[in-house]
């Protein structure tokens, strides 16, 4: 994983909830609230979406791959959910870098911070999915 | 019981109403990938899983976090529902059946706090994190 990833930016996009990808979702995840089957809202941790038009690749940025990393941990910071069908301004950044020494090599575990803000500006939601590169 | 929810009771140590889900299918596994785009062979190409030293595709670590959302969202409400983090443990494969329990651990300025747990099986922890709802 490259060392000099603090701070970098990703080029701001829009995301769109697609009611179709929202549903296929919703299937996935077993979800059985009423709140998000009858359309209300969107769950929020569905803007983990990679298929999502802009969303960029968090390894490639990271500079590692496939075969070396994983997700560590994830956290999400909702202000309310998204409404299906809305448009949401995505910045990300990397937000920390932390190197550790362990008997099998080194590893890398870098955050990157999404924040999600809707057409008046406001926050929705923030995501930071920190990932895990293996010696 | 349904923590804040049903009656407005919500106490430090309170135990949160648990969730059941699975047993996760590779059908699963694959329209989740579908839904986010998320198609790291790890959750979709069996001989690159094994490759790379897991003993099946994997379950996608947003999945496991969609699910600690719901959990919070069955006890508290969706949309009451401000705050959700995950550290992934243990990979969860396919005929997983994973139980999602948790415990408020302090309430104040509106909000309860919780610690959150994946298992697998009796005892089996492949997931923690923490929950912020308001009451």
């Amino acid at each position: 994983m490259r060392d000099d990833l603090l701070g970098q930016e990703i080029e701001p996009f829009e995301v769109t909830i697609e009611a179709p990808l929202n549903q296929y979702f919703l299937t996935a995840t077993e979800e059985t609230q009423p709140f998000y089957l009858e359309g209300k809202a969107a769950p929020p941790t569905c803007l983990f979406g990679p298929a999502r038009p802009g969303y960029p690749d968090p390894l490639a940025i990271m500079g590692t791959s496939f075969e070396k990393a994983v997700m560590g941990s994830a956290a999400y910071d909702i202000e309310r959910p998204p409404r299906v069908g809305e448009t949401l301004v995505c910045r990300g950044r990397v937000a920390d870098v932390k190197v550790k020494e362990t008997p099998k090599g080194t590893m890398t575990f870098a955050t990157l911070e999404a924040t999600f803000t809707d057409a008046s500006g406001a926050v929705v939601v923030t995501e930071r999915l920190t990932f895990i590169e293996r010696p | 019981m349904n923590a804040g929810q049903s009656s407005g009771r919500c106490e430090q140590g309170a135990t949160l109403e648990p969730i059941t889900r699975g047993p996760i299918t590779r059908s699963q596994i694959a329209r989740f990938a579908a839904a986010t785009g998320d198609f790291n062979p790890i959750h979709t190409d069996e001989a690159f899983a094994q490759k790379v030293g897991f003993p099946s595709i994997i379950a996608h670590g947003p999945l496991t976090l969609a699910f600690l959302t719901q959990a919070l969202g069955h006890n508290f409400g969706p949309d009451k529902v401000k705050g959700v983090t995950a550290q992934f443990r243990a990979p969860i494969l396919p005929g997983d059946t994973l139980r999602v329990e948790g415990t408020v651990t302090e309430v104040a300025g509106g909000r309860a706090r919780c610690e959150l747990r994946v298992v697998r099986g009796d005892d089996d922890v492949v997931a923690t994190g923490t929950g912020t709802a308001e009451i």
